[in-house]
């Protein structure tokens, strides 16, 4: 049977202090289940408690949450998911955190609008609303399945092909502006990462990846190209990765890839010009399924291939600091000294 | 020579590419070509009913991180060489046939297709370091890989790694609408990354040919029917389609009933070297061999 001061019913303007304060004292997990109305309120007890979450995080700790993601609350979910692993469920009610599985916190609004948060510690009834919370997050889309989905839901399907070198740039940086979880882009060439450094395009991708957007950066190898993108995009911004294509591609062209729901290709007509409306030609904007999928199967390949050839290019290089010491036969007919030792004692 | 890197597609299913690749494959080791014929029709395999060989390991488990390259190729070019012998009067070839085998059971298939985002990205990357190995390796001249058709995970993927594309017709049967989505969407997104991309129409009528074994006469001497497709005649269709789709035609081959109503799927341009159709895999052995 619980003890009294197992359970305790706070009101008002306690509740937000003693959620803030079951966050404070985490050591290892946090679950999180809010219902869409109640996702603000989470939101911003998240928000205060920053640090916190960030410390849990580098200690290798757990923070989930299950909501329903729907596309009014997409900054909501944005915001979260830059610390939590956010799932989606629908039609969810109700609203509780469990802190490393020993304290329930649940969360309730009467018709008035007064708030009352049920703090229980006792043991059996946490461990019961831990099962349902695994149960739930085992049945709940991730979140960026769910995003895609609802890009993908909202919006007619378009492919348009665009002249206007303004309107392009005006797509790529509201394209960029968009992006919820992930960015992928792709420059077949140096200058035309080169352009996209002097169109406030990489400063841009910064700031977005600031707000826990991941970004993926596919650029051709070059001295220049890699100094701007250790100074500007990968020592600034641990959230962005950059990769460089060991050959050229056959074609000029500029990709970008928004949350795997839009894509924008540009043709790069003059790789020698000063700004991004001098270079660029036709660009495709699309949103359609398989334009999308085909873009990203095309960066992901291209992404792999430069991690292999990377790969490669350091074996090359290791094989050449040993050349002429027979690498193999070192390996393979190496005798141990515990082996060498038996077998003297069996000799002897 | 570059290793090319061909991949056969197709909108819809029952188009012939897998008996194409598998046919070319075959001629174009037997001409003296190093050639790897990867089965990624993962969703439907039908490499083995041809070759009839029992791998070592599937496709699958090395897609899964199960297997190493050399246990999921399988040498065939023994295959090769008997029909060769058996059929051609010769006793060698020169050039060399690997295949990697996708497993047909159900279970197989699932564990391919159930993966999350991050084990799909691990096949993928598993999937181009196997066509990175056997450039390397096997010193290939060819990699030639067997998709699934439509717009599918695998699919895609193998397009995406392969540098040329051959988009599999069958006339009578083609979804105008389709494939130039298809065309639109899919090849031509991938040809903006210097991919090539080419319509190989099949069964293309009016060559019906009869028994296995007569005399075949030249195509000069054949007539050429017009089926009708949507009110095309069939050179018009191709014409139509390839401005439709600004595709080139790299081949269109004809419809024997011989072959697609034989009871069993077999490598014909090495069981019949003068049948018409053996010609015709000739000429689009040597068009990749030589265009692209």
């Amino acid at each position: 049977m619980a003890k009294p001061r197992d359970i305790q019913v706070i009101s008002n303007h306690e509740v937000f202090k003693t959620m803030s304060r079951v966050i404070s004292n985490l050591n290892g997990r946090l679950d999180c289940y809010f219902d869409a109305k109640n996702l603000p309120l989470i939101v911003k007890i998240l928000s205060a408690n920053d640090q916190k979450i960030m410390e849990l995080k580098s200690k290798r700790g757990r923070v989930r949450c299950i909501t329903e993601i729907k596309r009014e609350n997409l900054p909501h979910c944005k915001e979260i998911m830059k610390n939590f692993e956010l799932y989606h469920t629908s039609c969810l009610t109700g609203s509780f955190l469990i802190a490393d599985g020993q304290e329930y916190a649940g969360y309730l609004m009467d018709a008035n609008g007064r708030e009352k948060l049920l703090h229980i510690t006792n043991p059996s009834f946490v461990d019961s609303q831990q099962f349902l919370f695994d149960a739930m997050i085992d049945r709940a889309l991730p979140a960026r399945q769910r995003i895609t989905e609802i890009g993908r839901g909202t919006e007619e399907e378009f492919m348009e092909t665009i002249r206007d070198s303004f309107r392009v740039k005006s797509i790529v940086l509201d394209l960029i502006g968009s992006a919820i979880y992930e960015i992928a882009i792709l420059f077949s060439t140096k200058n035309s990462f080169l352009i996209a450094e002097r169109e406030g395009i990489l400063e841009k991708i910064g700031r977005i990846s600031k707000q826990g957007v991941k970004v993926k950066i596919l650029v051709m190898q070059d001295e220049t190209v890699k100094e701007i993108s250790n100074t500007k995009l990968k020592m600034p911004h641990q959230n962005i990765q950059v990769n460089y294509l060991q050959q050229l591609l056959p074609t000029k062209i500029t990709t970008f890839i928004v949350d795997q729901t839009k894509s924008l290709t540009v043709e790069v007509n003059d790789d020698t010009r000063e700004t991004l409306q001098e270079a660029i030609g036709l660009a495709t904007y699309s949103n359609s399924e398989s334009t999308v999928f085909s873009n990203v199967s095309m960066f992901e390949s291209l992404w792999i291939q430069s991690e292999l050839d990377k790969q490669n290019k350091a074996r090359h290089a290791y094989f050449q600091l040993f050349k002429g010491f027979k690498l193999k036969d070192e390996v393979y007919n190496r005798r141990w000294s515990f082996d060498r030792e038996k077998e003297e004692a069996a000799k002897e | 020579m570059a290793t090319k890197c061909i991949a056969f597609h197709s909108y819809k299913g029952g188009t012939g590419k897998t008996t194409i690749a598998s046919n070319c494959a075959a001629l174009l080791a037997k001409k003296g070509f190093k050639v790897a014929l990867l089965d990624l029709d993962v969703y439907a395999p039908s490499l083995l009913a041809y070759f009839q060989r029992q791998p070592r390991k599937w496709l699958n488990d090395y897609l899964l991180g199960n297997a190493e390259v050399e246990e999921v190729m399988t040498h065939v070019t023994d295959i090769v060489e008997d029909y060769t012998r058996k059929y051609d009067n010769s006793a060698e070839i020169k050039g060399k046939l690997w295949i990697g085998f996708c497993s047909m059971k159900k279970e197989e298939i699932y564990r391919i297709e159930s993966g999350t985002s991050e084990t799909s990205k691990s096949q993928l990357r598993r999937f181009i370091l196997l066509r990175d190995n056997l450039i390397r390796d096997y010193d290939l001249d060819f990699v030639i890989i067997d998709t699934s058709p439509g717009i599918r995970y695998w699919s895609i993927n193998a397009l995406a790694v392969a540098d040329t594309l051959f988009l599999t017709l069958k006339m009578g049967d083609i979804d105008v609408e389709g494939t130039k989505r298809l065309a639109s969407e899919i090849y031509g997104s991938l040809t903006k990354y210097g991919t090539r991309s080419f319509l190989l129409f099949n069964r293309v009528s009016g060559y019906c040919m009869p028994v296995h074994g007569t005399q075949f006469s030249d195509q000069e001497n054949t007539t050429k029917n017009t089926t009708l497709i949507d009110g095309y005649g069939t050179s018009d269709a191709e014409n139509m389609l390839s401005k439709e789709t600004r595709m080139d035609v790299i081949s269109a081959i004809p419809c024997y009933c011989d072959i697609q109503f034989s009871r069993k799927e077999f490598l014909t341009a090495l069981r019949y070297p003068d049948h018409p159709f053996t010609k015709e895999m000739e000429i689009l052995a040597n068009a990749m061999a030589t265009k692209l």
